[in-house]
């Protein structure tokens, strides 16, 4: 067997995981990039003797590299010297994809182009020249598509043909007035010999690619000053930006391939849907569809707010079907059947109590929230694959601009409302690195899916149940923008580059495609199930230790005798000001610090601490009243999320000082935001 | 509002009315975002059609068969040419 490394790059949006996923059947391991979070997948492939070795790389638009992205794939390409290199182009927008392929072609010696979408440019009157395109590029061209698997043996056979054959003659683009400064700057990068394309790094100084710049500062120093100042003579002489020259001799090289290669038959082409960008529906209707796509996600999940809506008006009945075929419930049943199982084959002691509590618990915990998270993802990635998403992200962009965000916040939000983390990892696309540490500072008070069960199980305890899920849900989005439009309105004053800036390419709409919207949620998952997972697994088990160990490093049946009920007994006067005192209080505080594990607990510890059948028993038996209720609930929707969103906060960011800051912030608004509630809550009940 | 604009004219991109074809002359911004705008095939020279301008709010404009919404802000550092209609 010989192994090839492939490195798939291409353009966003020109379908490359789609590619990808259909390359690797989904058997892909994701890792991420060393230093970064930034997901890196690999996959395997095996054909006649080889086996082919395909890393995806990030979409970028170009080689020349700005951001983490754009460093990754660069580097990678550049540094790792993968044995062949794959290029997506879009076959419905071939020109301007075919930009980053010559990017490519003129640093690269094994190239394979992959012409995507082929299916869809047919159907849209676009007919490609493959052969001529083959030969103007010198490189082999494969017409792909992967939602219907054609091409993709054959791309397999050209990557082992390149791989086989060996050195080629690098792609020259003619740059016009800038050809003689780049040949000079060539000639003077040929004195130090880097290991790569001469004329290549030439191009890349004029573009004023930092890696390149910092690579030459450092390895070919001497040289460094004469071509910073080649570079300012040619932009002094020429009156141009070199970077605007490169880009246009880039273009036009494009333009003359696509001239002669692409045949456009004119089919009716549909119009841009001009609604989402109507200044007054476009909001409204944006607005509209995304609270309609996730109350349908949500009643899937948990039953919320249509069973609640229907109890509340007395068809209690109907109510109570649809709760039971929740998937939260289906699955919280299952659980319930298993430990007691577990018990019964083991006995009660000490071991089966840590097996079925604090083991199963928290797998249990974990399977319970899958599914939950999944339907929510699913549901973004309906919205994605459909091209719905961007068009949503403008049409809420002139509404969310007015409070400090982007359009592009829309994403990570929506993320959010399934689970933090993946939220989190996807504000790292968002252009301004202010306006990404702004939100990544306040996802966290976006309700996940945990914290809503977790609200539900709490509304139990009150009499309008649903109004306290809904008003929680308002306070979470109030403190979320409001603090966002705070934290703008201070960068401004500091006068930090405080513009707010939308820049999306919108991909044709079409209908979903259910196989990709499978790989998008899968994804996602993946940094749920990882993340997420083996942080709530391992700290639920750590929990349980604490909370069933005395002082005395002994096992107890009884959690008032451990460690972690010792500690809690401290926090206690914290609770006095939303009106929980007396000898249980306790309780709450010790059910807070699992919270602070994971939202989940909060509730399992409530209850086996308590030793209650419901949520409102155990409420009743410590001697809490239903205004610190509410109070409670506010204060558990908005108080740190969980371990996991704390620590992706911290790999997203590398600043300790900033997951302090947040932390700091969320307790403070929870606090007070309770306090308020239980203020306002006596009042009114008085 | 949208400004009238006459024969070869030169403005910024915010101000070309809805349905009008101009040619890109230039981009006045910072390197990282010239980077992208120039790597999305915003490149002088390239015809841009401007698919809607309401006057406040984003645009949507499409260059080499590619639809892109980009806010007023950035709009405005695009120079463009209006050819005679």
């Amino acid at each position: 067997m010989k192994r090839i490394t492939v490195a798939l790059i291409g353009q966003p949006n020109v379908g490359k995981s789609t590619l990808f996923n259909a390359l690797t059947g989904g058997n892909a391991i994701v890792t991420n990039w060393p230093g970064t979070t930034v997901s890196k997948s690999e996959g395997v492939i095996r054909h006649c003797q080889y086996e082919i070795h395909i890393i995806d790389l990030p979409g970028v638009y170009g080689l020349t590299a700005f951001t983490i992205e754009e460093k990754i794939s660069r580097n990678f390409i550049v540094n790792e010297k993968p044995d062949v290199v794959v290029v997506l182009v879009d076959s419905l927008s071939l020109i301007r994809t075919l930009y980053l392929a010559l990017d490519v072609l003129e640093l690269i010696d094994r190239v394979v182009i992959g012409v995507t979408k082929v299916d869809e440019a047919h159907s849209r009157g676009v007919h490609i020249n493959y052969n001529l395109l083959e030969k103007q590029l010198g490189v082999p061209v494969v017409p792909l598509s992967a939602v219907r698997g054609d091409g993709l043996r054959e791309l397999a056979e050209r990557i082992i043909s390149v791989y086989e054959a060996g050195r080629r003659e690098h792609t020259k683009v003619d740059y016009g007035e800038l050809s003689t400064y780049i040949e000079s700057a060539e000639a003077l990068i040929r004195q130090c010999d880097l290991g790569l394309s001469h004329r290549w790094l030439a191009v890349k100084v004029f573009e004023g690619d930092p890696e390149t710049l910092e690579l030459i500062k450092s390895r070919c120093t001497s040289l460094y000053e004469d071509l910073v100042e080649l570079r300012e003579e040619a932009s002094r002489i020429l009156k141009v930006d070199p970077a605007v020259i490169v880009a246009r001799s880039r273009f036009k090289h494009a333009e003359s391939i696509g001239k002669t290669c692409v045949i456009q038959v004119a089919v009716r082409k549909k119009a841009p849907s001009k609604l989402f960008y109507h200044p007054v529906y476009a909001p409204l209707i944006s607005i509209a569809i995304i609270l309609a796509v996730f109350t349908l996600a949500f009643n899937l999940n948990t039953g919320f707010p249509v069973a609640s809506i229907l109890e509340s008006v007395g068809f209690s009945e109907l109510a109570e079907a649809i709760e039971n075929y929740t998937i939260s419930s289906l699955i919280e049943r299952f659980l319930e059947w298993s430990s007691s199982t577990l018990k019964g084959l083991l006995g009660e002691n000490a071991i089966s109590l840590f097996l079925s509590e604090a083991v199963l618990g928290g797998v249990g915990a974990l399977l319970l929230f899958l599914p939950l998270i999944m339907t929510v993802l699913a549901t973004i990635g309906v919205l994605e694959d459909t091209g719905l998403l961007t068009r949503l992200a403008v049409g809420v962009h002139t509404l969310f601009e007015k409070l400090g965000f982007s359009g592009h916040a829309l994403f990570p939000l929506s993320l959010s409302l399934g689970c933090n983390v993946p939220g989190l990892l996807v504000a790292r696309a968002i252009p301004s690195t202010a306006e990404r540490v702004r939100l990544i500072m306040l996802l966290p008070f976006i309700p996940c899916q945990a914290r809503l069960v977790v609200l539900l199980a709490l509304a139990t305890a009150v009499r309008q149940g649903f109004l306290l899920v809904v008003l929680s849900y308002i306070v979470a989005f109030a403190a979320f923008f409001a603090l966002g439009f705070a934290l703008y309105k201070w960068s401004t004053m500091r006068s930090e580059s405080v513009e707010i800036r939308l820049l999306l390419e919108q991909p044709p709409l079409h209908k979903p495609i259910p196989r990709v919207v499978w790989w998008y949620t899968w994804w996602h998952t993946k940094h749920f199930l990882v993340k997420a997972g083996t942080i709530i697994v391992l700290a639920n088990i750590l929990f349980w230790l604490l909370s069933h160990v005395g002082p005395s490093m002994s096992f107890t049946d009884d959690p008032g005798e451990s460690i972690a009920a010792s500690f809690s007994k401290t926090l206690t006067p914290i609770l006095k000001p939303i009106g929980i005192s007396g000898e249980g209080s306790w309780i709450i505080a010790l059910a807070l610090i699992a919270g602070f594990i994971a939202k989940e607990i909060f509730i399992s510890t409530l209850l086996t601490v308590t030793g209650a059948s419901s949520v409102k028993n155990a409420f009743t038996t410590i001697g809490v009243s239903e205004q610190s209720v509410i109070a409670l609930t506010i204060f558990v929707t908005l108080y740190v999320p969980c371990l996991a969103a704390l620590s992706t906060i911290y790999s997203e960011t590398r600043s300790l000082k900033l997951v302090a800051e947040a932390v700091l912030l969320m307790l403070v608004v929870a606090y007070t935001s309770a306090i308020l509630a239980y203020t306002l809550a006596l009042v009114l009940t008085l | 509002m949208n400004t009238v604009v006459g024969e070869n004219k030169i403005t910024t991109l915010d101000k070309v009315s809805e349905g009008k074809e101009v040619t890109l002359i230039s981009i006045e911004a910072g390197r990282g975002l010239l980077s992208r705008l120039l790597n999305m095939g915003l490149v002088p020279g390239s015809k841009i059609r401007v698919l809607v301008n309401k006057g406040g709010g984003v645009l949507v404009i499409s260059v080499h068969d590619t639809e892109i919404s980009i806010s007023r802000g950035i709009a405005q550092k695009l120079l463009v040419r209006v050819e005679s209609p």
